[in-house]
């Protein structure tokens, strides 16, 4: 039996990353065609690309439209995810130990926004002070050492 | 693409790259999108840690990617495609890995979470494909 649904919801946050791919791995799950609705663009709900070039952002009200046999439950489903995911710190760390070859789990605190928006991770070493370069001086960058 | 049972194994991913800090990164980034419950292994850099690509650390990463649902292996640039197919000459599983043509974060993101989401694959890898054409503006 074939069914749509569709269930609207106001984010309390705004949709990155981590819960468009929490959505996409959930809509991935059911059989219906899912699309999430935001700002008058439409995404495949199981493309999570699709899901994060929405842009969609808190206080944006965000629709998800479901059509198949498992269209209520999958509506349900991401509906939640939704609501749960784009809380702030509503989505922590997945990443068990063991899971992920040589990705260590990641930790929020050590990562900051700049004003712009874009992702800075700390220097591990203290970043080089300009000033100690004269003026004027060639300065030569190698920044290949070899051939790939 | 097929949806599976979650008891079954999910696809692996190997993420090749010249650097093997590129490489890690994009693997840290693709497991925390989706949720960890993939097996990711990143193969950047030569053997002595230069820039560069490496057969050996390729071929280890096919093995421990290996859980019997496939591998999709995404390489950064071109000569990562030439390691890549030399090690598949010889490697005797070749036929549950696919090699995609896609860009190299979207690409590791967008397969990763359809792996987790119990995709083939096939599915898998064309997701990682699919991502070319996903505007990000």
């Amino acid at each position: 039996m074939s069914a749509s649904c569709e269930q609207g919801i106001t984010l309390s946050g705004d949709l990155h990353a981590r819960p468009a791919g929490a959505l996409a791995v959930a809509a991935g799950r059911f059989t219906s065609a899912v699309s999430v609705s935001a700002g008058g663009h439409t995404a495949d709900a199981k493309s999570v690309l699709g899901v994060m070039g929405l842009g969609a952002t808190s206080g944006q009200h965000v629709t998800v439209s479901a059509a198949g046999p498992d269209a209520r439950e999958a509506v349900a489903a991401l509906i939640g995810i939704l609501s749960e995911a784009t809380k702030v710190g509503g989505l922590p760390s997945r990443a068990g130990p063991g899971e992920i070859a040589r990705a260590p789990p990641f930790a929020w605190e050590n990562q900051f926004f700049i004003p712009n928006g874009l992702w800075r991770v700390p220097a591990r070493r203290p970043a080089p002070s300009w000033r100690l370069l004269p003026l004027r001086s060639h300065v030569t960058v190698g920044l290949f050492s070899r051939g790939g | 693409m097929t949806a599976q049972p979650m008891s079954t194994p999910a696809v692996g991913i190997v993420l090749v790259s010249h650097s093997a800090g590129l490489a890690e990164g994009a693997a840290h980034l693709a497991a925390q999108v989706s949720g960890g419950t993939v097996t990711i292994v990143a193969a950047g850099g030569t053997d002595d840690g230069e820039l560069g690509t490496s057969a050996a650390k390729v071929e280890r990463a096919l093995s421990r990617a290996q859980g019997g649902a496939g591998v999709v292996v995404l390489p950064d640039l071109g000569s990562a495609v030439l390691t890549v197919r030399a090690v598949l000459e010889d490697y005797g599983e070749a036929g549950s890995v696919l090699l995609a043509d896609a860009p190299f974060v979207e690409g590791a993101v967008a397969a990763t979470v359809i792996a987790a989401a119990g995709g083939d694959i096939k599915a898998v890898a064309a997701a990682a494909e699919e991502a070319r054409h996903v505007r990000k503006l």
